[in-house]
C-alpha cells in the first residue's frame, strides 16, 4: 500500500451557489490546472467539469456536456500526454479531444457501442480496463472491444487508466481498481502488467489521478480528498539473513528486506541492526531499490551459543 | 488573473422623478406609493443595456462613461431608451437623454447590445421590424435605429438563425456571433466584409456579452460570471471569474473604457422602495490574484533529518495558477520557495528530528 501523506481534506465548491459532487469515474491532474473532475447529482451542475484544488475547493471550468468520462491521449510522439475528455454523442459515444478551460472541442473519435469512464488513446488504438482485463478498440470503433490482457490477482471492478510514464519508447500507465483500490502498472508497448509494481491506494475510491511531476496520487473518496505519496508504506521487516552460515571471529553478510503489505520493495528505509555478542560495522543501514538493508557481521573469537541479531525498522 | 476593482460611480444611473401630477396611463406601478419615480430601465433577459467609456473631456475630466439602455415610462408610448453620460474619474452625473420612442422601423425595442471599440452601438436580438433575426446599427444621438443591417442569410448556413450575442468591429472587418443554433458557448468568428468563417472561440457557459477592447481583445462574459480574454485571432489569454454574491434580477453587462483601459461593469440591481435606481458602474482591471493557497502536503514521506519537498499551490479564481509568488513556511521548521508557471511551490524541508512537525504556508 502506498503512503498517505495528506487528507482528508474536506471537498465543496469554491463558489457559495453552487453544491459540488463529484461523480464516480475518472478524474484527470492537470498541471497548473488541478483535479480535473465530473460533477454528479442532479442539479444544475451535474455533468459540468470542475477542477479540485489541494485545499478541497472545486472551481467548475467547462460547460454541461454530458461528460461520462474523461480519458489520457498520448500522441506517441514523446508528448507529454495530452488529454480527452469522453462524451456521450447523439449517435455513437465519441471522445472529445479539448482545450482548457473553454472545453473547446479540437478533435472528435468514437468509443465503441458504450461510452468509457475512464480510457486512454494511444498513437494505434484505444484502451480502458475493467474487472481484471484491459481492452483495446480501434479508434474508429468499428470492431468491437477485445482483451488485450489480463490483470492476474485483480478484482471486479471499474478502473481508472492514469499515465505513468510516457516516452517515444515507453507507454506505462498505471490501472486503478476503484472498487478495491488496487493499483497496477501496465506496459502498452508489451501488453502486460508490471508485477514488480503491484500497490494499492488502501481503500476502495471515487475517482484518483497521478502527477507525474511531483510523482503523487490524488484520491477522492467519500470524505475528501487524499495525497499519496509514491512510495509504498513499510509493512514487515524480514528476519535477518547471513550470506553464509556464522563462524567464529570471520565476517558475514547480514541481511533484511523491508516489504510493504503487498510485497512491495520499500527503498530509502533505515534499518537498525542489533546484536548480542560480535558487532557490526554500521547499525542503522538504508535499504536499496529492492528494499534490502545490508552491513557485516563479526562474530565473537570466542565461539559463543545463543547470539541473535536483529533488525528493527527505524522509520 | 482576477479582477480588481479600481473604481464606482459616486452617481447612480439615476431615474426621472414623477412630478406629482401627471397622470400615469402607462406602468402605472411605476409611481404606486412609496414608488416616486416615473421610469426605470426595461433589461432584456440577462444584460440591462450598452456600456462604454472613452476619450470625451468634461468638467470633471478627459473621459466620460456613456450607458445606453430600453426604459419603461410612464408616458405615451410607455417605452423609449435612455442614454446617461458619467464622467470617467468620479462617475458624477454630466447628461442625460431620452428619446427612442419613435414608431415603425427606427423605433428602440427589447433588444440586446453591442458597443464597438468606435462606441457605435448595435442592437440585436429584439427588433421585429427592421433586422429580424439580425444586428442593426443604432444612432445613439438621436436614439433611433438605421438601415444598416448586419443580417444571418448573408452567413453560410444561417438563413432564419437567430443572433444570440454579437460583437462588432467596422474597423477590423470582423463580426462575432453566437448563433441560437451553436453549442453553448461558442461564438463564430466572421470578416464583416465577406462573411467568411475565420475561427470560433470558446466560453464555458453561454456567453452573456462580448466586449471589444480598444487594442484587440475579446472579453467573453458568460452566464457564471466567468471572463475568458481572446485576441482577434481567436487565442486564448486567460479566464478569470468575477462571481456576484447574489443573482441579480437585471443581470450584468460589461463595457470598456477605452480611455483608462479598463473594464466597466454595471449589474442590474433592483430599485429601493421607493424606485430610485440602485445602478452604479464600476470598473475594474484584471491582474494575477491568488484566490487559494493550498495547505503544505508533503510530496515524500517526512523523515527525520531527511530532505523532503512540501508541495503548495497557489490559484486564482478562474484555477489558473498563480506565477513567480514566494510561498514561505513558518512554524516548526522556517523555508521558502516560489510558484512556478503551474503555480507550484515546492519548498525543501528537512525535518529535524522524529515526531511531529506543524508548518504553515503563506504567500505575503
Amino acid at each position: 500500500m502506498l503512503s498517505r501523506v495528506a487528507g482528508p481534506i474536506p471537498i465543496a465548491a469554491y463558489d457559495p451557489r453552487e453544491a459540488f459532487v463529484p461523480k464516480a469515474v475518472a478524474a484527470a491532474w492537470i498541471e497548473g490546472l488541478g483535479l480535473v473532475m465530473i460533477a454528479d447529482g442532479a442539479n444544475e451542475n451535474a455533468a459540468a467539469l470542475y477542477a479540485l484544488q489541494l485545499d478541497g475547493r472545486a472551481i467548475r471550468i467547462g460547460r454541461r456536456l454530458s461528460w461520462a468520462g474523461i480519458g489520457w491521449a498520448h500522441d506517441g510522439l514523446g508528448g507529454s500526454g495530452g488529454w480527452a475528455l469522453s462524451c456521450l454523442a447523439t449517435s455513437a459515444p465519441s471522445w472529445l479531444r479539448v482545450a482548457l478551460p473553454t472545453t473547446a472541442p479540437l478533435e472528435v473519435a468514437h468509443l465503441g457501442a458504450a461510452a468509457r469512464a475512464s480510457f486512454a488513446v494511444l498513437p494505434d488504438r484505444v484502451i480502458f480496463f475493467s474487472s481484471d482485463r484491459v481492452y483495446r478498440l480501434p479508434h474508429d470503433g468499428t470492431v468491437p472491444e477485445v482483451i488485450e490482457a489480463v490483470i492476474p490477482g485483480n478484482t471486479v471492478g471499474d478502473g481508472c487508466i492514469m499515465p505513468a510514464e510516457l516516452s517515444a519508447t515507453t507507454s506505462l500507465w498505471w490501472l486503478a481498481n476503484r472498487a478495491s483500490g488496487q493499483l497496477f502498472m501496465y506496459d502498452a508497448i508489451a501488453k502486460a502488467d508490471v508485477a514488480a509494481r503491484r500497490t494499492s491506494l488502501g481503500a476502495p475510491f471515487v475517482a484518483a489521478a497521478y502527477s507525474r511531476k511531483h510523482d503523487v496520487f490524488f484520491v477522492v473518496r467519500a470524505d475528501g480528498l487524499h495525497v499519496y505519496a509514491n512510495e509504498p508504506a513499510a509493512a514487515s521487516v524480514s528476519v535477518p539473513v547471513f550470506s553464509s552460515p556464522p563462524a567464529r571471529g570471520a565476517l558475514r553478510e547480514v541481511s533484511a528486506r523491508v516489504l510493504g503489505d503487498l510485497g512491495e520493495p520499500c527503498a530509502r528505509r533505515v534499518v537498525d541492526f542489533a546484536v548480542t555478542a560480535g558487532s557490526v560495522d554500521r547499525a542503522a543501514v538504508e535499504t536499496d531499490a529492492d528494499g534490502w538493508a545490508r552491513t557485516t557481521y563479526r562474530a565473537p573469537l570466542a565461539a559463543a551459543a545463543g547470539v541473535s541479531v536483529t533488525a528493527r525498522l527505524v522509520e | 488573473m482576477g479582477l480588481v476593482r479600481c473604481f464606482e460611480a459616486e452617481d447612480p444611473i439615476a431615474y426621472r422623478l414623477w412630478d406629482g401630477e401627471s397622470a400615469a396611463p402607462y406602468n402605472a406601478y411605476l409611481i404606486t406609493p412609496p414608488r416616486l419615480y416615473a421610469e426605470e430601465i426595461r433589461p432584456a433577459v440577462g444584460r440591462p443595456g450598452a456600456l462604454w467609456g472613452g476619450a470625451d473631456p468634461n468638467r470633471w475630466g478627459p473621459s466620460s462613461i456613456g450607458f445606453f439602455a430600453a426604459t419603461s415610462h410612464i408616458w405615451w408610448p410607455s417605452w423609449g431608451a435612455g442614454r446617461w453620460k458619467l464622467d470617467g474619474q468620479y462617475g458624477r452625473a454630466l447628461a442625460r437623454q431620452s428619446g427612442g420612442t419613435a414608431t415603425g422601423a427606427l423605433a428602440v425595442t427589447y433588444g440586446l447590445f453591442a458597443v464597438e471599440p468606435s462606441g457605435a452601438v448595435w442592437e440585436f436580438a429584439g427588433h421585429p421590424i427592421l433586422d429580424a433575426n439580425g444586428a442593426v446599427l443604432m444612432d445613439v444621438d438621436t436614439m433611433q435605429v438605421t438601415p444598416q443591417i448586419i443580417r444571418p442569410e448573408d452567413f453560410a448556413g444561417h438563413a432564419g438563425d437567430a443572433m444570440a450575442d454579437v460583437a462588432v468591429d467596422r474597423a477590423a472587418d470582423r463580426v462575432w456571433i453566437r448563433w441560437g443554433a451553436n453549442n453553448v458557448g461558442q461564438v463564430s468568428v466572421y470578416r464583416l466584409s465577406t462573411h467568411a468563417l475565420l475561427h470560433e472561440i470558446w466560453a464555458p457557459n453561454k456567453t452573456n456579452g462580448l466586449v471589444l477592447s480598444h487594442d484587440g481583445f475579446v472579453y467573453v462574459a458568460d452566464v457564471l460570471d466567468w471572463l475568458c480574454v481572446y485576441d482577434y485571432d481567436g487565442r486564448l489569454h486567460g479566464a478569470m471569474r468575477n462571481p456576484r454574491l447574489v443573482s441579480q434580477p437585471g443581470g450584468v453587462c460589461y463595457g470598456w473604457d477605452a480611455y483608462y483601459r479598463r473594464l466597466l461593469r454595471l449589474e442590474g440591481t433592483p430599485v429601493a422602495a421607493d424606485g430610485a435606481s440602485t445602478l452604479r458602474v464600476e470598473a475594474f482591471y484584471p491582474v494575477p490574484q491568488a484566490a487559494l493557497l493550498s495547505p503544505p502536503i508533503p510530496r515524500q514521506v517526512p523523515r527525520a533529518g531527511r530532505r523532503i519537498y512540501v508541495l503548495s499551490r497557489a490559484v486564482g479564481e478562474g484555477a489558473e495558477p498563480i506565477v513567480g509568488r514566494v510561498a514561505k513556511l513558518s512554524g516548526g521548521v522556517t523555508a521558502a520557495g516560489s510558484t512556478d508557471r503551474h503555480g507550484d511551490a515546492a519548498i525543501p524541508v528537512t525535518p529535524p528530528a522524529a515526531g511531529a512537525l506543524e508548518v504553515e504556508v503563506s504567500i505575503p
